[in-house]
Formats: structure tokens, sequence, C-alpha cells
């Protein structure tokens, strides 16, 4: 019977692993299954564990500053809402190590292997036994064993302990002139050993040498999109929009990568050096076979396309939409249904938009001189694109998709917040726009064009100054047609749309009067306008708060000009325990998300934080811009599972700094009747004045996709307990306080 | 994280500073204990803090210098917004003071005139007791949260004065040229009023931390600038029956007054 049981909890779990994501219902990678103690340890323990073992030859003081340094950095990667666990591309990455190691068991159960949601192309091992592999990495590669060599030159590093190595060496060469050139060169070395070592372990594992020369290719490439596939110029025609191939490139922009590029000054040498290498070493090993995978083509494949849709979200959050809208481009070709990709798509167009409003879209498009492969056309129509042009195309896709899929809540909120904005546009007026389609207004052109020949003199004569003037200025007059402001007969059905008219109008008019009333308070005396300032300064931070969804804060106590990440981490434990506490007292409901309470909390807790921290992310991109929440469907879980919108995060800096200048206090020694005031209120006034506190508490409001509110306060304060114990509760009084 | 919530900060709330609540956990309301002390400094430098003090037993003094002089402060005070405050304060000190180191006697000469002559003589400092009262207005820099951390206070107060009376040890130089206690029993009532109190105006400015050690209770520390001076200026020289006069112990408390130009407070501060 146990044997029965233990069958099919192994069939369920390869089942799990091995089943096909949902792509028209992707949902960004979220960490599955118990929740690792790397992410519920403090960092402290971690490093007392560390130290414990006295792992190395360095004295205890090096050792200290080593494993404090790396435990402390690893940690904030870990918790930086970036690092995945128990997903699809973790649990793939694992399988690999497994067969990488499959003759090196104590080896094997050092190793971890978690996923860092991020477009880089890269991965990396720390000596705590942790394998880093970014998204980036898994959407570039063509094949299984790509990854193998990828992973099996990471152990390498770790089998190798070169971080303790580099440390040590950076010790002994602490005071050269060309200690970066040194350094650089050292890194190489290790480089080429970790290459020569992760060689040995892929060969054993029975993958074909060749892709470990493809693997370098990956890496080359890896700066480019996932894919380089030619973007058609009709992506954005249908039967309303025209976008004329004049808005395209010309030419093709060349790819510049090269193998043999200067690595003087890098940490890693170039490819072709790394190819020589490794080309050298390939014939030590006999008996090579021939596999490019083990776990299977769909497999890979799913994963691969997990890392690609991802790709998509980071580009969003990354406010790189350029480039979000050719991966998008990329993954319709496979997925042409997938709504997660439509919803993307409008993201893409409603942030291209707000960007462009505001004048900063030229942020989220690559520069001129960046342009290569074919990526390129789209970064060039963007680019290419005038504000009106932008917001006329964006709102066409925008609509469509809302007009494809009306149900679908995701894109009903992007195009309702589309039109909110777009009434926010001085320069964007229906009025402007064309009831035809670009093909009739350039039919009517060149009709017009053989009729401008017979036009009598008598036609011109018959109409006055004004109407002629009309009639340049009216777009629907055929002799006005212009390509390059295609955009213009591209929403005709909106305008005959009630719809998209009543809406669009509803919102004008709240413009209207808001602008009205910023009219209006400028027409008020000085002492009016004081007052109303002050009462909307004091309105600021009431919310009348109820509950509150917590996020730990994140503390940063600094000594001697460095970070002292253990007293931080200490400060954040008290900090913590005091905002709840200090809610509490006030009958405020708060749900903390703490990285303290993931051992209880569990996975769901760590996702849940993971997406906060992402949106805190995506809102702090630009002050300006009220972007849309990429995750919108996972902060609505966040919001239904706990029945509050918002969300707190809090940030303490400390640090003591008396900042007494001592050249004055010579220089009254000199004058030295002045002596007594430097000595008895000058130094001691410093000295009370040395404690430095900074606080931020900001307040997200999920719905709205925000960030609501948000205080900061200088103090010349210690950290302790109730010293912030006490601002906290000033803070949530006034969050629970009703507006005046 | 913290590029994070630093670019947060600068794009969204830079100019929003105020806040509408204050006070330890809210409490504004609060009373202070306090002890004052200073070591008057600028007597040292002027000597004119030198004077006899008791030393072991019997009625040997030595001359020394005022090395420290205390006190106690009760405060009671209220926040009213975040950066501002009012309190009042009833302070009780401790100092001393130099005695002459000589007395008049006035005598009747063989001729029947009149005469004052001077002699030398060693007395121990007279204790000096002042009551004060003073109501002070706290103030704090942008972003404080009064009565909690760093706060500035300025304060205009009263003080009176009084010498102690106890029996203080003395000695009186002999025709020997030696300083015995023998023979001055007669006057040593009459040598200072003991009944006069000495008003004066006090200027404080001081600054001083709370720091809160329980959600009620917190420790208070800082430094005070006070400017004493004397209120009544009406001498009364010639009319004093008293061997050390009345405006002469006015004018040395004002001086030992003036000379705790700077001290130091402790003390603790309990949150209503």
């Amino acid at each position: 019977m146990n044997k029965i049981i233990s069958f099919i909890a192994c069939f369920l779990i390869v089942l799990s692993t091995q089943a096909q994501t949902d792509f028209n219902n992707f949902k960004t990678l979220q960490s599955k299954g118990t929740i690792p103690e790397d992410f519920t340890k403090s960092t402290k323990s971690k490093l007392d564990e560390d130290l414990a073992k006295k792992k190395t030859e360095l004295t205890a003081t090096q050792e200290k500053i080593l494993f404090e340094g790396t435990n402390y950095a690893i940690d904030e990667l870990l918790h930086s809402g970036l690092v995945v666990f128990g997903d699809e591309i973790s649990i793939y990455a694992t399988e690999i190590v497994d067969r990488l190691l499959r003759n090196d068991s104590k080896l094997r159960s050092e190793l971890r292997i978690y996923t860092i949601k991020s477009n880089e192309t890269n991965a990396f091992s720390t000596d705590q036994g942790i394998i880093f592999v970014t998204t980036g990495l898994m959407s570039q590669i063509t094949c299984e064993a790509q990854l193998a060599f990828v992973l099996a030159h990471e152990i390498s590093h770790y089998q190798k302990k070169h971080i303790l190595e580099t440390f040590d060496w950076k010790l002994k060469n602490s005071r050269h002139n060309d200690r970066i050139v040194k350094l650089s060169n050292y890194s190489k070395e290790k480089e080429f050993e970790a290459d020569k070592g992760g060689l040995a372990l892929y060969s054993a594992a029975g993958y074909g040498k060749e892709y470990v020369f493809e693997t370098f290719d990956v890496l080359m490439y890896s700066y480019l999109p996932f894919d380089d596939i030619e973007f058609p110029f009709e992506y954005f025609n249908s039967s309303n929009m025209h976008v004329p191939s004049s808005m395209f490139p010309k030419k093709k922009y060349e790819i510049k990568a090269i193998e043999d590029y200067d690595d003087s000054n890098s940490s890693h040498p170039n490819i072709k050096k790394r190819k020589e290498a490794v080309e050298k070493e390939i014939d030590s090993y006999a008996n090579w076979e021939n596999a490019d995978q083990y776990l299977g083509q769909l497999r890979f494949e799913n994963v691969r396309n997990v890392a690609r849709f991802e790709s998509v979200r980071t580009n969003l959050l990354d406010a790189s939409f350029g480039s979000a809208l050719y991966s998008v481009f990329l993954l319709e070709r496979d997925f042409p249904n997938s709504a997660y990709l439509k919803r993307m798509k409008a993201q893409i167009w409603l942030n291209l938009m707000l960007y462009k409003k505001q004048n900063k879209s030229n942020k989220t498009i690559d520069n001129t001189s960046d342009l290569e492969g074919e990526s390129a056309a789209v970064h060039f129509l963007l680019k290419k694109l005038t504000k009106d042009g932008m917001t006329t195309l964006a709102l066409r896709q925008v609509y469509d998709l809302h007009q494809q899929y009306p149900e679908d809540e995701e894109i009903s909120a992007i195009y309702s917040k589309f039109v909110q904005d777009l009434s926010e546009i001085k320069t964007f007026k229906i009025e402007n726009y064309s009831k035809k389609k670009f093909h009739e207004a350039a039919t009517d052109f060149i009709k017009d064009k053989a009729d401008t020949t017979i036009q009598t003199q008598d036609t011109v004569k018959s109409s006055s100054k004004y109407d002629r003037i009309k009639k340049k200025k009216n777009v629907d007059n055929a002799a006005n047609f212009d390509t390059t402001k295609f955009y213009l007969y591209g929403i005709g059905d909106l305008l005959a749309d009630s719809s998209f008219i009543q809406s669009y109008t509803a919102n004008l008019e709240i413009q209207k009067k808001l602008e009205e009333e910023k009219e209006q308070f400028e027409l008020l005396s000085q002492s009016e306008r004081k007052k109303i300032n002050a009462k909307d300064a004091d309105n600021h931070l009431r919310l009348g708060l109820e509950e509150i969804i917590v996020v730990e804060p994140k503390v940063y106590s600094y000594k001697k000009n460095s970070l002292d990440n253990i007293k931080s981490e200490k400060i954040e434990e008290i900090f913590s325990a005091t905002i709840e506490s200090s809610a509490a007292e006030l009958g405020v409901k708060v749900y903390p998300i703490d990285r303290r309470t993931l051992s209880t909390k569990g996975t769901e807790g760590f996702n849940e934080r993971n997406t906060l921290i992402s949106f805190l992310t995506q809102i702090a991109q630009e002050d300006d811009i009220n972007v849309f929440p990429v995750d919108f469907q996972a902060l609505k879980e966040i919001r239904q599972n706990y029945g509050t919108n918002r969300v707190m995060f809090s940030l303490v800096e400390h640090y003591r700094n008396a900042d007494i200048s001592w050249w004055l206090v010579a220089g009254s020694v000199f004058i030295y009747p002045t002596l007594p005031f430097t000595l008895g209120m000058y130094i001691p006034m410093k000295i009370f004045k040395s404690n430095h506190m900074e606080m931020n508490v900001i307040i997200l409001d999920l719905e709205k996709g925000i960030a609501e509110t948000g205080q900061n306060y200088h103090w010349n304060e210690p950290t302790y307990k109730h010293n912030l114990g006490s601002h906290m509760y000033n803070i949530f009084n006034a969050l629970k306080s009703k507006p005046l | 994280m913290k590029f994070l919530f630093i670019a947060l900060f600068t794009l969204f709330f830079n100019n929003l500073l105020i806040s509408q609540n204050t006070g330890l956990y809210g409490k504004r309301t609060f009373i202070e204990f306090n002890t004052v002390s200073n070591m008057p400094v600028f007597s040292w430098l002027l000597s004119s803090s030198d004077g006899y003090s008791s030393s072991g037993a019997g009625n040997s003094l030595t001359l020394k210098k005022d090395l420290f002089d205390y006190g106690f402060r009760f405060v009671i005070g209220r926040s009213g917004t975040k950066n501002a405050g009012v309190s009042l304060e009833f302070g009780y000190g401790f100092s001393n003071l130099s005695a002459p180191k000589y007395i008049r006697k006035t005598y009747i000469d063989q001729w029947g005139y009149e005469n004052t002559t001077s002699i030398d003589i060693r007395h121990e400092r007279f204790d000096v007791h002042t009551i004060s009262f003073m109501p002070k207005i706290e103030f704090t820099s942008k972003g404080g949260t009064l009565p909690v951390g760093l706060n500035h206070q300025i304060g205009l107060g009263f003080s009176s004065s009084k010498i102690i009376e106890r029996d203080y040890k003395y000695q009186i130089l002999n025709y020997y040229g030696a300083f015995t206690n023998e023979e001055v029993a007669s006057f040593s009532k009459n040598i200072v009023d003991y009944e006069q109190s000495y008003k004066g105006i006090t200027i404080l400015y001081a600054f001083n931390i709370r720091t809160p050690i329980t959600k009620s209770l917190m420790i208070n520390y800082g430094i005070r600038y006070t400017l004493n001076l004397r209120n009544n200026f009406v001498s009364e020289i010639g009319t004093d029956q008293y061997y050390y006069p009345k405006d002469a112990v006015r004018e040395d408390i004002r001086r030992s007054r003036l000379s705790n130009l700077l001290s130091f407070n402790l003390g603790l501060t309990y949150a209503l």
C-alpha cells in the first residue's frame, strides 16, 4: 500500500513539474512549495552559523568582514522581491544540477537554486551555496545543455571557493597602484578555472561539446532581445489604422557585438579567449556524448517560454516599453490568443502614452545609437512618433483590445485609465481627427491632386480669405492629407462610438472643473491660499484608516560611513514590532507581511511580499506618472485576501555625525575670548545634535495603483524602540483621523 | 530598496513635512523632574569663588574653590504643536557664597569717638538657597515632535535667594597674628542678615534632549545657559547694621549666580 502511495506521490510531483503552463492566462512566476530556510532565517543567525563553522584560513576579523558582507548582500537580494523559489525555472535548473552532480551527493546537498526575475543574462553562485539563475538567461538559451554549462561553471566557482580566494587576494593586494587591472586579470583567471571545472562536470553529465560554444554565443548576444525576427511594418495596421512604412527605418541596423572585444578592465575574459581556452580543454575529456537535453524538449520550451513571458513583465517594470513591445510581438507568433500578452500590450501602450504625455518617452525606448538588429524597427517607430501620433496610436491599440476583450477586467481598467489620462492631454482634440480612414483620405488626395490641375481662377475668386483658411485647417479636406499625420485618419470609428465619446467627455468635464478650481485658487488672496494649503497639508495623512497591510520596514544604520548591517537588522526587528504595537494601541488593524514571519506565513506570504515590492518599484520609476500596476491581478488577490487597499512601506536611516569644525575650535583657541562660547555652546550643541534619523513612510493604494500619501522626517534622535514607536504612533494617529 | 525610498520621497513628498500629531505616543502634557548641576568655571577664572570650607573635624577651615553647585527643577508643560510648547519651571537650588575676608568692627576710642576698624576673618562659605519660577517656551526645528527629542527652551524667570542660617565655622586674626575662634562669638549673629531675601531675574536658553525609555517615561538631559540679573538696585550701604552688608551680599549672590552661566541638567520626564 505504501508503495502505491509513494508511486502516486512521485507521479503527481513529476506531473506538476512537467505540466504545461497555461500561457493564455499566464501569471508571473510565483514561488511554490515549502519556503526554504534561506528566506526565513535572520541574516544574523546565518552569519553566526558561518562564523561558528570557521570555514576558512582567514583571521576571525577577516572572516567576519567576508561573511557579514556576503550574507547581508545575499539576503538583500533574496528579499528584494525579485527572487523566487520552487518555480518552473528553479526546478528545471535544480534538475540539471542534480544531473551534473549525480556522482557527488555531498556537493549536491550543499547547493540551492533560485531564480531572479531580471532580463540580464546572468547566473552566479555564492559561497553559501546558492546558485541564482536569471529569467533573462533562461529566455535566451536554445537548449538545456547551454544552461547545464552555465550551471556547471557556477558550481565550479563554488567548489573552488572563488569568492573566498578573491576576497583574500583583495586583502593582500589592497595597496597596488594598478589594482583594478590586476583584479581584472585575477578575476579572469578564476573565470577560466570555472570554465575548466565546469567543463568537467558538464562532460561527465553527458552533454554534447558543441553546445558549450553555443553558450558563449548566447552570452555574446544576450544584450539583444531573446529573438531577432523581422518586425513587419504592417504590424499596427488594421481596417481602421494605417501606419505608413515611411514611419519605419529604411535600413537594417547591424548587430555590432564581436567576440574579441577589449576585456582589459572586465571581470570576465572576452568570448574569443573563453572559446579558445575551452577548445584546448575539450580534448582532454574522452567519451563525449552528444546530448543537448535530458529533461525533454517540450519541458525546455515550456520553461523558456515562461522566462520569455516573464521578460515582458520585467520590461514593463523597468519602463523599457520599446523592448516590451518587441517581446510581445515575438511571443504573439506562438501565442496569438494569449490574454496575458494582450493585457501586457494594453499596459505597454498606456504607459507609452503616459510617458509621452510627460515628454519622458525617450527613457523608455532605446537610443538611436543603441539600435541593433530587427527590434530597432519598433524603437525607431516609437521614437519618430509625435505626441499626438503616439497618443492616437496608443488609443487605437488599447481601444481595439478593449473591443476584442470587453469582459477582461484588466483591459477594461487600462482602457478606463487611458480615457481618463487622455482627457488631460490638451493637444488631443477630437475635432482635429478625420472621420475618413487613411486609405480613403489618400484616395481623395490623389483625386484632388488631379482636380487641382483643372481648377479655374473663378473657384479661387468665389471663396473668401476666411473660407480658404478654414479649408486649409480642415482635416477632411483632401488637399490637406499628410502621411506623417497618418494618425488623424486612424480613429474615425471611435468618433462615432457614443460610449467612447461619452466617457471621454465626462472625463474632460472633470478636468475642466479641476482647472476652474485651480484658476479660482489663483485668484484668492495670499492669506486665503495659505489657509487652504495649510488645510491640505493637515489633511495630507488623514485617511480615516482602519486597517492596512504593512510590509516590514527597512533600516540602514551607518557606522563611520559604512552600513552597520547587524545593528540595522536589530533595529528593523524593533521597528517592526513597534509599528504593530503602535497601530494596535490606536485600534488600527495591521496585517504584517514581514520577512521575519515568513516561516509561519509561508510561501503565500512571500509571494505577496514580492508582488507588493514590485508595485513599489514600479511606482518609484517616475513622480508625475501614475502607472498602471503591472501585477494588476495579483494585487487584486491581495486586496481581496486582506480586505484593504492600503499598504505601508517604511524606511529608517540613522547615522551619528557631530560635524564639529575643528578649524573653528582651533581658531577660537587663538582668539581666546571666544573659547568659552566654543567649548560651552558650540561643541555641546554639535554633540547633542549628532544623531541623525531619517524616517520615510509611504502608503500605497492598491486599487488606484498610486502612492496615496507619505511622510518624511528628520530627527536628531537615536533609533531606540520608543523613539521609533512614538513616531509611528503619531503617524498612525494621523492616518486614522478623518479628513477635515 | 533604500534608493527606491529616496527616489519616492524626493519625487512625491519632499515639501510635505507638516504633521498633525505630536507627543510621546500622543501624550503631550508632561511633568519633569531635573537635577541641575554646574561647575562655576567663571568664578574660578576670576578667583572670586575662593572661600573657606570646613575640613575634617574641629574648626579647621581650608581655602577652596566652589567646585559644584546643584539644584532641582520641577517642570510642568504641554506641547501645543509638534514644534512648539510651553512649560512652567519651579526650581530649588543650592549654592554657596564666599564670606568676606574681613569684618568691620565699630568701637569707641579713648576719646569717646566711634571708630571702625577691619579685622581679618576666615569664615566658612555661606549656604545659599534659591527658589525660582520660570515660564518657558519650548520649540524644535522643523519636523520635531515635542516633547520627544531635541528641543530648545527660552525662559524668563524670577528667583529669590536666601542665606541659610546655621552654625558656620569661622576664625579671627588675633592680636598675635594667628587665626582663632575664641573671642568673636559676640558678633557672629550679626555678620549677615539671614532673613533677607535677594530677588533676581533669570533669562534662560537651554537645549535639551528627551529620550523615551517607556511609553510614558523619558530621560532628559541638556545644557542650560542662564543669565542672572538682580532686580533690586537700591543701595543699603550705611544703613546696614551687619558686618557683611546686604548690598554686598546681593552683589555677591548676583555674581555667584552669574558665574553659573552654564549648567547641566539630567532628569526624568513623565508624559501624561
